[in-house]
Formats: C-alpha cells, sequence, structure tokens
C-alpha cells in the first residue's frame, strides 16, 4: 500500500467512524428536565442515548456557573445548603440559590439570562442554613402570545413565600398572590412556633401547584400540624389542603407534613403524598391516639384533595422516620399482568412497593411485634410495625453492622465503651433514658434519604442508594437537660447534640456513633447502591457506594460513603449520582454498578443532578453544594457535563 | 561549608516537592481536599521535614543528630501514608523518595557529608 493510499483509507475510516457520533448529535431530539424528578412519576429517568456506558469515561466539563450565593456560616450570614435540581424546560436552565433568587441559565453554556431576587429574609427561621432544592415550572396549556406570565417558574422561600415570576423575562406575575407572592403563612393558624418554610418545590400538575413545608425539627413539642395545599398556579389561590393528624391531635402536637418532593399519576388524577412523623420527633406521650396518616404514603384525588387511601409505613412514630421521598411510580408486568405500583423508599431502608391505585401491597409486607421494653414514662408503644422483607431491604432490620475493629483499636476499646449500657432490640427499639440510650440504626439520616430511587419504566430496573449510620440516642429527663445546657447561648446546644423537644418531658442527645478520631465504631459500608428488578422483587447488584473522606482523608472504596442526594438513570444503561461525601460526580454502570467515570466538583452534591439534551448534545447538570450533614465544604458551583463536541 | 551528598539532595527535593504539592492542593479546589485539615498536616510534614534536614545537616551534637535522623524517616513514612488517604498521588511518591533518601542517609552515611562531620 503506498503512502497516500494508507492516508485515504485512514481518512476513510476516521470518517465513518466519526460520522455515526455526528448524526447522532444532530438526530438527538431535545430532552427536558422540567420537573424536580424528570417527570410527575419521580422515575428520574432519562430517555437520552448518547452517553452510554462506553463513552461514559469521555465526558469532560462543558459549562461552570458560580452564582456567588454562598456562605459557610462564619460571617453574618448562616451556612448555605445549595442543594437544587435544575430545572431544563423553555429552552432555559432554571435554578434557585440559597439566597433565593432564581437563575435563568443558557442551556447551551450557562451564561446568565435573568435573575430575580424574592429579597427574603437570610435567616435560619427553620433550619440550620439557607437551604434551597430548586424551582418549579408551569405553562398554560393555551397560551396567548404576547400575554406576560403564560409560562411561569415558581420559588419558595425559608420565610414562607411563593413567588411567581415569567419564565421568559423573570417579571413577577403580578395575578399570583399579592403580587407576584403568596404568604403561605397565612395558613399557619395553629401552633405558630416558626413560619411554613417552602424549601421544596411545589409539585405542578395541570394549572395547581401542590405546596408542602418545612419546619424546625426537634425544637418544639407543639408545632404547626401538617398540611399540604393546592393552589390556582395563575392565582395562587386555595383550591383545597389537606391536614394529616386527626382534629384532637392538632393543638398538642404537630407536623406531620409533607416536606420532600409529591409525584402525581396524571392520568388517574392522584397525588401522593410522602407524610413526616409528629411532633416531637422522639416521644409520643403526648400523641398517644392513633394518627393513621402521620409518616405515610397518602393518596389524594388532585382536584378535590380527597384522601383516596393512606398507608402508614411507621405506627406511632418516635424515631423521625419521615416518609422523606416521593414516590416512584411505574408499571410493572409481574407474573405476566401489568400492575400499576408505586414504590417508595424509606429511612428504615426497606421498600414498599404497593398497588397505586388501590394502596395495597404488590410484594408482601409483613406486621410483626416489636421491642416494648424500656421506653421512657408516658410512652404508648406500637406492639407491631411493618416490615417488608420480601424484596431485599437495602439495612438490616434486626442487625445492626456490629463493632468495628479499627474503630475499636483507635480508641483503645474506647467504642465498646460507648455502647456498652445502650439498648439494641433491632429496628423500632424504644428511646431510652437508660444507660447510654438507644443504639440507633438505621438512624434519621438513613437508611435511604429524600434523592428516592430511579427506575428504567421499559424494564423495572430500580436504582437505589443508601446510607448505613449508626447513632446513639438517648432521651434526657426535663430537669436534667434543662442543666446539661445552662450557660449555653440559646440554639449553640445542637452543637453538641443535644435537643430541647420543648413542652416534652424529655429533650435527647443524638450522637454518630465514633471515636474521638472521628473514625466510624461500626463495620462499614457506610452507604451502599442497589439495583432491583422490580418485576421479582430481587436485588440483581449491591455495591459500596462513593468514599468516606474525614479531615481530607479518604476511606477505601470498599467503606463506601454515608450519602444525600439521588440518582439519575439514562436509558442507554448509565446512572448518573453525587450524593456522597467525597465532593464527587460519578456515572455507574446499570448493569453491574461498576464506577465508570467520576469528577472532582466542589462540595457534596446533596442534590439530584438533572439530564437534558439540547442542540444534540446531552448534559448532565449538577449543583455542587453541600449541607454541611456529610461534610464541613459549601459552593455555589453548577457544573454541566457532555461529551466532547 | 559541609560537602552536601547526593541524598541530601534528593531527601530536600522530594520534601520540597511534597511541600509545593500539598500548599497546591489545599489552595485547588479540585484537588478533592482543598481547606482541609489533612493537607494542613501534610504540609507542615514536609516543613518539618526539611527542618528536619536542616538540622542533621548543621548539629555537631550526635545525639540530636541520631534522633532527627530517625524522626526524618518516620516523618517521610507516615506523611507518605497520609498522602496515600489523601489520594495525593504526586505527594505519596515524593515521601517514598523521601523515605528511601532518608534510609540511604542512615545506612550508608558516607553517601552524606552528615555523618562525617558530626565525628569530625
Amino acid at each position: 500500500m503506498t503512502s497516500s493510499m494508507a492516508c485515504l483509507s485512514f481518512a476513510i475510516l476516521t470518517f465513518a467512524a466519526v460520522l455515526p457520533a455526528q448524526a447522532q448529535q444532530a438526530t438527538e431530539p431535545t430532552q427536558e428536565w422540567s420537573s424536580f424528578h424528570g417527570n410527575l412519576s419521580a422515575q428520574k429517568f432519562s430517555t437520552a442515548t448518547q452517553i452510554t456506558p462506553e463513552n461514559v469515561h469521555q465526558l469532560e466539563k462543558a459549562w461552570e456557573v458560580h452564582t456567588g450565593d454562598v456562605s459557610d456560616g462564619s460571617g453574618d450570614l448562616p451556612p448555605s445548603f445549595f442543594n437544587a435540581t435544575p430545572l431544563f424546560v423553555n429552552d432555559t436552565i432554571y435554578v434557585s440559590t440559597p439566597f433565593y433568587r432564581i437563575l435563568a441559565l443558557d442551556p447551551g453554556n450557562g451564561h446568565v439570562r435573568w435573575s430575580y431576587d424574592s429579597q427574603s429574609r437570610l435567616e435560619a427561621l427553620t433550619q440550620p442554613g439557607l437551604k434551597t432544592r430548586g424551582v418549579a415550572y408551569w405553562e398554560a396549556a393555551e397560551q396567548i402570545p404576547g400575554r406576560a406570565c403564560e409560562k411561569r417558574v415558581y420559588l419558595g422561600t425559608m420565610d414562607a413565600n411563593l413567588h411567581a415570576v415569567d419564565a421568559d423575562t423573570g417579571q413577577p406575575c403580578a395575578d399570583f398572590g399579592n403580587g407576584g407572592v403568596v404568604n403561605i403563612n397565612q395558613w399557619n393558624t395553629s401552633n405558630d412556633v416558626w413560619p411554613l418554610s417552602v424549601l421544596q418545590p411545589p409539585t405542578v400538575s395541570g394549572d395547581q401547584l401542590f405546596v408542602g413545608w418545612a419546619g424546625w425539627d426537634w425544637q418544639y413539642s407543639k408545632a404547626p400540624p401538617g398540611t399540604v395545599f393546592a393552589l390556582d398556579a395563575r392565582t395562587g389561590e386555595l383550591n383545597w389542603d389537606l391536614n394529616f393528624l386527626p382534629e384532637e391531635m392538632r393543638t398538642k402536637s404537630g407536623t406531620a407534613n409533607v416536606w420532600t418532593a409529591m409525584s402525581v399519576d396524571e392520568e388517574r388524577g392522584i397525588l401522593y403524598m410522602p407524610v413526616s412523623s409528629p411532633s416531637p420527633n422522639y416521644w409520643g406521650g403526648n400523641r398517644t391516639e392513633p394518627a393513621p396518616m402521620a409518616t405515610s404514603i397518602t393518596a389524594a384525588d388532585v382536584e378535590t384533595g380527597e384522601v383516596l387511601w393512606s398507608y402508614q409505613l411507621v405506627a406511632h412514630d418516635i424515631w423521625d422516620y419521615d416518609t422523606n421521598a416521593a414516590p416512584t411510580l411505574v408499571d410493572l408486568t409481574i407474573d405476566g399482568q401489568e400492575v400499576p405500583a408505586l414504590i417508595q423508599t424509606t429511612k428504615m431502608g426497606m421498600l414498599f412497593v404497593l398497588n397505586r391505585e388501590t394502596g395495597e401491597p404488590i410484594y408482601p409486607v409483613e406486621e410483626r411485634p416489636v421491642s416494648q421494653t424500656g421506653a421512657v414514662e408516658g410512652e404508648v408503644l406500637a406492639p407491631t410495625q411493618k416490615f417488608s422483607l420480601a424484596i431485599p431491604p437495602m439495612n438490616d432490620p434486626f442487625e445492626w453492622p456490629g463493632l468495628w475493629w479499627l474503630g475499636q483499636a483507635t480508641s483503645l476499646g474506647g467504642c465498646g465503651r460507648k455502647i456498652e449500657n445502650t439498648r439494641y432490640k433491632g429496628l423500632y427499639t424504644p428511646p431510652t433514658d437508660e444507660g447510654q440510650g438507644t443504639l440507633f440504626y438505621p438512624a434519621t439520616s438513613g437508611g435511604m434519604q429524600w434523592g428516592g430511587g430511579a427506575v428504567d419504566p421499559r424494564t423495572g430496573l430500580y436504582i437505589i442508594n443508601t446510607s448505613r449510620v449508626v447513632e446513639t440516642l438517648r432521651m434526657i429527663p426535663r430537669q436534667e437537660y434543662d442543666t446539661l445546657i445552662q450557660g449555653r447561648e440559646e440554639g449553640s446546644a445542637s452543637e453538641v447534640g443535644l435537643y430541647p423537644q420543648l413542652g416534652a418531658p424529655y429533650g435527647f442527645e443524638l450522637a454518630v456513633l465514633r471515636n474521638w478520631l472521628g473514625i466510624p465504631c461500626w463495620k462499614p459500608p457506610y452507604g451502599t447502591i442497589a439495583a432491583y428488578d422490580l418485576t421479582t422483587g430481587e436485588q440483581v447488584w449491591n455495591v459500596p457506594f462513593g468514599m468516606s473522606q474525614y479531615w481530607g482523608f479518604y476511606g477505601m472504596r470498599d467503606w463506601g460513603s454515608p450519602n444525600i442526594g439521588g440518582p439519575v438513570l439514562t436509558a442507554s444503561g448509565v446512572i448518573f449520582i453525587g450524593a456522597s461525601m467525597d465532593s464527587r460526580v460519578r456515572a455507574l454502570s446499570a448493569e453491574t454498578g461498576e464506577e465508570l467515570w467520576s469528577a472532582i466538583v466542589d462540595a457534596p452534591v446533596n442534590s439530584i443532578p438533572a439530564v437534558y439534551t439540547w442542540q444534540g448534545r446531552q448534559y448532565v447538570l449538577f449543583t455542587a453544594g453541600g449541607n454541611q450533614i456529610l461534610a464541613p465544604r459549601v459552593s455555589d458551583q453548577i457544573v454541566a457535563y457532555a461529551l466532547p463536541e | 561549608m559541609r560537602r552536601v551528598e547526593w541524598a541530601d539532595v534528593l531527601l530536600t527535593a522530594a520534601a520540597a516537592a511534597g511541600l509545593y504539592v500539598s500548599i497546591r492542593n489545599y489552595f485547588d479546589r479540585l484537588s478533592g481536599i482543598q481547606g482541609e485539615p489533612g493537607t494542613l498536616l501534610v504540609i507542615v510534614a514536609c516543613g518539618l521535614l526539611l527542618f528536619g534536614l536542616a538540622v542533621t545537616v548543621t548539629t555537631t551534637s550526635r545525639g540530636v543528630l541520631v534522633t532527627f535522623q530517625w524522626l526524618i524517616l518516620l516523618g517521610a513514612v507516615l506523611t507518605a501514608l497520609a498522602g496515600w488517604f489523601l489520594m495525593s498521588w504526586t505527594l505519596t511518591v515524593a515521601m517514598v523518595v523521601a523515605t528511601g533518601a532518608q534510609i540511604l542517609r542512615i545506612a550508608l552515611p558516607e553517601l552524606t557529608g552528615i555523618r562525617r562531620a558530626a565525628r569530625a
């Protein structure tokens, strides 16, 4: 072969190799991420196929934005927890910042098109820091050209306001509430000890906004009772509201609210609400009556708010096992029959798969007796709890992970001494004031967190990450508690793990079970990610996820990492996820869980990524904001990755 | 002026490289260990290695010399280990080189001017 022929052959081969990718880029349709979970079914599934397990290692940073809205808490402002999932819709990226601004960005380069400042109070009114989880988008089914606010972006704030702005200009929508703002706190009429913070973007379906709210955990015994509001998307007027506590309980307890995302079956017209536990979180002596919708998944008619069914996950919850993620809706083919299913993750590490029309379990759930000893005075325990064991739990409900030799060795047996006088009788061991308290596993921080899971609706493959964190929980009689916090500045007791539950006869101390070096006392892994075949209930794989990091030092890969933030699954079989404490974003194989790609970002990504395709190019978008729970690191970074152009 | 032999030079270069890399990591937001206490720790450790080296080439006390020779070895090994757990591979390599150089300085004193100077 002559050199010119060789050159020609090389050129043809190169052209042939490049052509399919270019052709694919040109034909790849626009794929939106128009709501918090990508769709109202909370599937976190993208049909994009440009990025595959084979080429994902080529991902590179396409663009990056720093919003400027960041605080590490060392100055006048509380720390910022930038946990927003950006939306891509209306050919624009919309994202909120923890200073309660909306940014509209160019999807190709991240340039700011407009910004809106809500002028919200930058105070930690209900949370330890300034937190946001994103914005919501609505557009009129029939739009009048030239009329403002036919497309809207909604932003909730910690001071309980809901703002609506024009999606094209960022100008407030004057016809919404009072000049573009609805004060959600106008409905805070019982136990108004803090504002109804709207940190989770509303769920938008049809012409309605479904709004839940977040409060101040562990502070008060009596708190605002949990409500979800259905508002008119144009006017902000209240269509209906739903309260989850029985009327007689509302003044003496509170919460049982929906602070996380919701999902909607648009075809059936059903709203699914993950309801949290009542207040106070770790003592139930003031709420001994049945509260069947507390710590439940509750389904209601989207038009009327009428409750269609409610499935309680934890009876008389005294562990703060809030239902913390929107249920995923998917149709499954089981034994040849198509079933409308709902998958609910839990802090307990168990998955509940229900028929979403009836609320009946698809996979068996057992009602088992639970420990009845050691509870504090005035407590009335539920004799049994629900155990979903047909689908292998991510966290063992019967055994905590056990003492770890490294934690023990580096503390000269200190870990063992810490648990010597603790009580542990499996999941649902009652909080106690005896000895050193209760060994608490899975702890409040999970199990599965508010990121929830992702599903491929074509196959029923379900991806879910979980943390394996052990804590000690000690109930402290009021008098002893008051002595313990004497001389401390107001609010500073939480820095040493003390929480008041004001109005209850007990405060409590909650601490992660670590030794003096910060090394966990329990055996790794500390976080895993798994895949389930929901058509059979089998676990397909389960691998350690992420890397733990403390003082900068990384743990071994097999140890995994506690994690907060959800996965996204693509049609090509790639999982994208941040969530770990090591400030990395990752792509994993949906087939095996193997890590295919990773990149370092500014802070842990405690949010759900967004995947979108624009002008033929697929992007994966992360907000690396941190939340100071996993690591003392915060940022204002938004970063998009894509294949090389 | 003492003769500076190549094992001393190697140790100096390795410790300086470790110091440079760690300072860069401390300020680089893409290092994965930016602003971390562990990164600060290895910066101090590399600085102490250089300080120890300076002591060993200047001291005339045999006790001080021997003590610092072993402290440098221990410091280099622990810093290499720290580099490993910080996933700072350049630091780890630098500290492995520093460890090798220090072993040579202890085992083969003729490679350095230190012991001869100390004995003199």
